[in-house]
């Protein structure tokens, strides 16, 4: 089972993700403040990071692109509502293992999730 | 009726010429009686198409709603002649109420409201307020002015997705040449002939349609504008000499809440020097039967869908397709998305003749396909099937709702959208609609691998095309000619899904192919209908002999022999919605012009004001012109004595029956019709006319026996709904009858309306018939259609051609010598009295069946 943040400027978005791969089996933190959740891969080994495109200070990318820093191994799911060209161009280029787009079914993000991780 | 007006100018003639102010009534009356037959007519077929029962395109309810308005006019006017200062307020509640009918007419149009060319100063108008061409970025948010398909693909360009550069030729140019060769009037006559009904005639109607459209001009100016537009496009073309163009209908609505996916016409490389030809044969292909069978089911008018044409330059396709952002995976929870591919242009994919290449892929990018099937020849990349993803991702998340996107590969592996629209989702099955279970088949007892006993699998792992459930016969489609003659509610077994099959979607349970796809237009256009359809069975022809009961389980992809009550549960769900959406759609038109409110003529409501409908007014004057015409009129209004004939003399007899009768000449014995100061009423032997003496034969001396005060029902309530004739007392409900010697007009009244009988009875067979009528009547709806149900049943059996609509039986016997007309009246006149009995009696239809045969079994001479 793998350790897994949450990232989503809108608490209740995170807290349903949390939920629906903790019932996986996966240890799973999830975070509103882009901060907390860079301070957390810091100080613990991460498996994957889920982030929405949009945060409070910081695009999604960005933060990919910090975690990428901290710790390459770290796979990343972008998340966001209004897909587009560029943010899709982008977020694989920073080196994320997938986009996907919200609203997202509960199979899909399953299945996703289980893609990146064998990946 | 025609024949009615003949007969009573004749006597008009003859008996009040001494008295010019009752002749003058007298015609006003047979000319209200014309009109009140024309208004029940248009009532009787509005009323049709409210209900459903009949699919006209909206150029004829209008065209209805017009004629309704002008008969229900001509009603009014002539009641005013017959009482000239009479029924205050009566002109102004036609007045109100043609106004909201007419209200009602134009607010069914609203996409049309923003017509961008001013009704006059010349034929274009002002060209910078309606432009003849627009670049395809401003086609942005104006689909009134480009198009559906335009304003859509606008969007995708906005998206930042590659669409190739277009030029939209607009609406207004659309209109313009419409104006200039005058065809809005001409394609109207045809259009309100159009009736999904009668599918025989909707071919000719729309190839006139067509030729009108090809036949026209095309304005030099819209001509100039065209060419122009063709030239700037097919010089961005790297080819030498210019490049050729695609030229694609752009109707307003289409690719909107509604598809009509494939029903239109595109043209694929047009030379530029040809764009004005091309530009008239796609707004032509507007009234190809298929999308004018379309749009009228879809409830749309004509001048509410006007056609924009989006001509764009041909791409040298390497391969070309559809995808769909959103479908469910048979074998994998969640969504996912589906790519379709074909080399070449995809033109084969989307007219259902080819099998594609089809991949699933996940709805996440990098691309990951689930799973492939299907055609060779097709190889596309990793890159292009993560942009085939995000393409379908962003033009959902855009456009907010599961999309289909035409798409083009050209030579150098860029790719372009051409188009993108709502993708008709599968409906969620209901609770319990998972369990199939078909009937044993007919001589059929094998086992089968369906895991259900006694249902024989024919064919299984058929492709889902639009998913659903429908059971009928098996008919073999034999040529796109013989699609009007598709019988109803068979199961149409067909090589390919072409899309002029949409013209029959309504008519048939399922459709079996041996090949078509879910990309195909038709599949489009199946799934927005709700109809089940399968493809993919190869021995099509061998396994499903024309005539086998068969039911297809599309979205279990398989065909199983016989057919199960449980199964047709969908299809009844179909109707039903269908039914819903009628109603709610015609409400508003329905309250203006139908709905009869004003039932009872003694209720204080019985007056112009209270009048809602054109239906009530018809009801309204046709009440009172009796009224004025046997002169019941005078016990109301002490001034208006001897307006009335004057001559209406009561029938005197035993039954419990108010009936006054009008000489014309003939009709009674010269010494019971004359001999002034004498009692008005008169023995029944005083009657000389040979219809009324037979007509009198069947409701007296028949051995039928009347309804009396027994009955164990409430008699003020059936008083209140029955027949009025059978009331002794209440002038106000008596019937009458004009009579001459060789003729009868009877008016027998019923609470609701009137059984009308006119009968000519002659020496000469050619001139005579016996017309009759029954409309309405009170009781409970389920009641009154047996009712008509039994009077059908023995007026059929009896040589009557008999028609019904709505709650209206018409019955005629035509050209029948003096015996047999005899032998009808007497017929009648025991029905009349018979389905006076009937009224609250009837509980199901074999009991009607069976009160018919006995009735009919019966003499009806005298016992």
């Amino acid at each position: 089972m793998a350790t897994i943040i949450v990232l989503d400027d809108v608490a209740d978005a995170a807290i349903m993700i949390k939920r629906i791969l903790s019932r996986q089996g996966h240890m799973v933190e999830a975070f509103t403040e882009e901060q907390q959740a860079i301070d957390f891969v810091r100080k613990n080994p991460v498996d994957l990071a889920i982030l929405d495109m949009k945060l409070l200070k910081m695009t999604g990318v960005e933060v990919l692109e910090e975690l990428k820093k901290i710790s390459p191994s770290t796979k990343g799911i972008m998340l966001t509502g209004y897909p587009t060209l560029e943010t899709a161009k982008q977020a694989l280029e920073f080196g994320a293992a997938a986009y996907c787009v919200k609203p997202i079914d509960r199979a899909e993000l399953e299945s996703t999730v289980a893609a990146v991780l064998k990946a | 009726m025609g024949q009615l007006t003949q007969t009573l100018s004749r006597w008009g003639q003859a008996l009040f010429a001494p008295a010019e102010r009752l002749r003058k009534r007298y015609e006003a009356f047979k000319a209200l009686l014309a009109a009140d037959e024309a208004s029940l007519l248009l009532v009787a077929e509005l009323e049709e198409i409210f209900a459903g029962a009949r699919q006209v395109d909206p150029a004829r309810t209008r065209w209805l709603c017009g004629q309704l308005t002008e008969a229900v006019g001509e009603v009014v006017e002539r009641l005013l002649a017959m009482h000239p200062g009479g029924y205050a307020g009566l002109s102004e509640a036609f007045a109100r109420i043609r106004a909201r009918v007419q209200a009602c007419v134009q607010a069914r149009l609203p996409l049309c409201s923003a017509s961008p060319l001013p009704d006059s100063g010349g034929p274009l108008g002002s060209p910078c307020l309606s432009p003849l061409v627009l670049p395809l970025a401003q086609a942005l948010g104006r689909p009134e002015l480009a198009g559906g398909k335009a304003a859509n693909l606008a969007a995708v360009q906005k998206a930042g997705l590659r669409v190739p550069p277009g030029l939209v030729i607009t609406t207004a140019a659309f209109r313009a040449f419409l104006d200039t060769g005058r065809l809005r009037p001409r394609l109207d006559r045809l259009l309100r002939q159009v009736d999904l009904s009668r599918p025989e005639r909707l071919g000719p109607l729309c190839a006139g349609m067509r030729a009108l459209v090809l036949g026209a001009k095309v304005p030099e100016v819209l001509a100039q504008a065209l060419r122009e537009a063709a030239d700037a496009l097919s010089q961005q073309s790297s080819e030498p000499g210019g490049g050729l163009l695609a030229v694609r209908s752009s109707a307003v609505g289409e690719d909107g809440e509604l598809s009509f996916a494939g029903q239109y016409a595109s043209e694929l490389n047009v030379p530029p020097e040809d764009i004005v030809d091309a530009y008239r044969r796609v707004v032509a292909a507007k009234y190809r039967t298929r999308a004018v069978t379309y749009r009228v089911r879809c409830g749309l008018p004509d001048d509410g869908a006007p056609m924009a044409v989006l001509l764009l330059p041909m791409i040298g396709a390497a391969s070309a397709g559809v995808l769909h952002s959103s479908d469910n995976h048979p074998a994998q929870a969640g969504k996912c998305l589906s790519v379709f591919a074909l080399p070449g242009l995809g033109e084969a994919l989307v007219s259902g003749s080819a099998e594609p290449w089809v991949a699933r892929l996940a709805r996440r990018l990098p691309a990951q396909v689930l799973d492939v099937s299907g055609g060779a020849g097709v190889g596309l990349g990793q890159t292009v099937l993560s942009e085939l993803v995000l393409t379908g991702l962003v033009l959902e998340s855009m456009f907010g709702r599961p999309q289909e996107v035409e798409w083009a590969l050209d030579q150098e592996g860029r790719l372009f959208v051409l188009q993108s629209r709502a993708h008709s989702a599968a409906p969620e099955p209901l609770p319990g609609e998972e369990v199939v279970r078909p009937d044993r088949a007919q001589g059929s007892c094998g086992p089968d691998d369906s895991g259900e006993p006694g249902a024989q699998t024919l064919a299984a792992g058929l492709s889902l095309v639009a998913p659903g459930r429908g059971c009928g016969p098996i008919h073999h489609l034999a040529a796109e000619a013989e699609i009007p003659r598709i019988p109803t509610g068979c199961v149409l077994a067909v090589d390919t899904l072409t899309p002029a099959l949409a013209r029959c979607v309504d008519r048939v349970a399922a459709v079996a192919a041996r090949s078509g796809s879910r990309a195909s237009h038709f599949a489009s256009v199946a799934r927005e209908a709700g109809l089940p359809v399968v493809s993919g069975l190869e021995d099509l022809r061998a396994r499903l002999p024309e005539g086998l009961l068969v039911t297809v389980d599309a979205t279990g992809g398989r065909i199983l022999a016989g057919c199960a009550q449980a199964l047709l549960e969908g299809p009844r769900r179909r109707q039903d919605e269908e039914r819903q959406r009628l109603a709610e759609r015609f409400a508003d038109l329905a309250r203006q012009t139908c709905h009869l409110t004003l039932t009872d003529p003694e209720a204080p409501d019985f007056a112009p004001e209270g009048c809602a409908s054109l239906h009530d007014l018809v009801r309204f004057c046709h009440e009172k012109a009796v009224a004025e015409m046997v002169g019941l009129g005078q016990a109301e209004d002490s001034d208006r004595s001897g307006r009335g004939l004057g001559k209406a003399r009561r029938l005197r007899s035993d039954l419990p029956l108010s009936l006054y009768l009008l000489d014309l000449g003939g009709g009674l014995e010269p010494t019971a019709a004359s001999g002034p100061g004498r009692v008005n009423d008169i023995a029944p032997e005083g009657i000389a006319s040979l219809p009324m003496q037979a007509l009198w034969q069947g409701l007296a001396l028949s051995g039928e026996s009347w309804q009396d005060t027994g009955l164990s029902c409430d008699w003020q309530e059936f008083d209140r709904i029955s027949a009025g004739i059978f009331r002794k007392d209440s002038r106000l409900l008596a019937s009458y009858a004009l009579l001459s010697a060789d003729y009868l007009h009877l008016l027998v009244r019923f609470g609701y309306h009137f059984a009308v009988l006119d009968s000519l009875c002659g020496p000469r067979a050619e001139a005579n018939y016996v017309a009759f009528r029954f409309k309405g009547g009170g009781g409970l709806p389920e009641q009154r259609r047996l009712r008509i149900g039994f009077i059908n049943h023995v007026l059929t059996s009896s040589g009557f051609v008999v028609r019904v609509r709505g709650d209206m039986l018409d019955a005629r016997l035509s050209r029948a010598e003096a015996g047999a007309v005899r032998r009808a009246l007497i017929l009648l006149g025991r029905l009349l009295v018979r389905t006076q009995r009937m009224d609250t009696g009837l509980a199901d239809e074999g009991q009607a069946a069976r009160l018919a045969e006995d009735f009919l079994s019966a003499s009806g001479e005298a016992p």
